[in-house]
């Protein structure tokens, strides 16, 4: 069965019809914000639009890294399988970023969709040779802060905080952060993931990431709108907390 | 575009944060052994011959390379800053990250009063590579001479010392 639904095609667009880029939410804060149209009419016309329903997999560790992806619309977790067949969550992208950037013959982990999401699926080879042709879009890909290297770095760093608390608090920053970054207030954030994989990615049980929210929330620095909403009440409060103080 | 790149000395919270493009080039190592390796190269034994871990990061302070420095005591320069485990990640404009190395070793190799710079490469640059060819042509036009796993650059004013 294919993973992929493919919403809008490049070379079989209609000319009279909207093109998928000029809807793009993402567009403003993704690689393609810098480009002239006649820049973005080549990057266009090498991609698809497809799109993945939640918990469907994009592309698996080790399967051959023939695509590059750009996240339009959704959220998407990475992971890496580990030597005893547990599962170790990396980072988590957003519409903006990139996946699959990192070029070896195959993908180093694996990414699922979490909510239903659209990608722009680029073919490696067609988007290294545009690359070469059009260094801003090469620029501002190297200098964006949204990438699977860039979450994975991201995910170092929380680690290295020592308390449950530091870290569960440091990723809702961060979520926050990621949130600013895409345009949107930044407050509150939303988390499209569950429970059980912020435990994964903070190194946490779920016991502790909800005993830790439920304590937040306690304390007044945070509200739970939903079960995929919180609000940062104190964030100058919490700043401090995730900084150690 | 290099100009938005930045060089920066380790510190200690670094060393964690780097281990992600360490292993897109050595996937087997495990951040123990990271850690093993750094700690003691952030921390100069000497201040007359420095050694440490630089960095190069983007604006949003995301390493996108990294090499470590020393300098050596050399028969023939005098002084050099010898680099080795240069690491850059297979991503688009990673040339540009490879010139920033280059150019934070030319800066240090200055600041230290070193006469010329020997890179120490990860693997012999084989021109038929194509993966590793976009190495030898940033080293060639940064001005080094490449021969085997090894590059040299003579620093400008950096003559051999005569004996």
């Amino acid at each position: 069965m294919a993973r992929f639904t493919v919403i809008a095609q490049a070379e079989h667009h209609a000319p009279h019809l909207a093109h998928p880029c000029d809807t793009c939410a993402a567009r403003d804060y993704s690689s393609c914000a810098p480009l002239h149209a006649d820049e973005q009419n080549r990057l266009t016309s090498i991609m698809q639009v497809v799109g993945i329903s939640p918990h469907q997999v994009i592309f698996d560790e080790a399967e051959p890294a023939d695509h590059v992806f750009n996240v339009k619309e959704g959220s998407v977790k990475i992971f890496k399988l580990l030597a005893d067949g547990r599962r170790q969550i990396t980072g988590f992208l957003f519409p903006g970023d990139f996946l699959g950037l990192t070029h070896n013959d195959s993908y180093a982990y694996s990414a699922e969709a979490l909510t239903p999401t659209q990608l722009c699926r680029f073919p490696r080879r067609k988007l290294e040779a545009l690359l070469d042709e059009l260094p801003k879009l090469e620029q501002r890909l190297l200098n964006m802060a949204s990438h699977e290297l860039a979450a994975a770095q991201d995910q170092m760093m929380l680690l290295g905080r020592k308390s449950a608390r530091e870290r569960v608090v440091s990723f809702l920053l961060l979520l926050s952060n990621a949130s600013i970054r895409h345009g949107q207030s930044g407050n509150p954030i939303v988390l499209p993931m569950s429970r059980a994989d912020i435990a994964d990615y903070l190194g946490l049980t779920v016991e502790t990431v909800s005993r830790t929210l439920t304590q937040l929330r306690a304390q007044g620095l945070i509200k739970l709108l939903d079960d995929k909403q919180i609000s940062l009440v104190k964030p100058q409060t919490l700043q401090g907390i995730a900084t150690g103080y | 575009m290099e100009d938005q790149l930045i060089s920066r000395i380790f510190d200690r919270a670094m060393i964690e944060q780097a281990y992600p493009i360490v292993r897109t080039l050595a996937p087997g190592i495990t951040l123990e052994r990271w850690v093993q390796f750094a700690r003691p190269r952030i921390t100069s034994r000497s201040s007359e011959w420095p050694r440490g871990l630089m960095a190069i990061q983007n604006a949003s302070g995301y390493i996108l390379g990294l090499f470590s420095f020393k300098v050596r005591d050399d028969l023939h320069e005098s002084r050099i800053l010898a680099v080795s485990n240069i690491v850059v990640p297979d991503i688009p404009g990673r040339d540009q990250v490879g010139r920033s190395i280059l150019k934070a070793s030319d800066h240090l190799a200055m600041i230290h009063g070193c006469r010329a710079i020997r890179a120490e490469l990860n693997n012999e640059i084989d021109p038929s590579d194509c993966d590793r060819t976009w190495l030898s042509a940033t080293l060639i036009s940064c001005g080094y001479s490449l021969g085997g796993a090894r590059a040299f650059k003579r620093l400008p004013g950096g003559l051999p010392a005569t004996h």
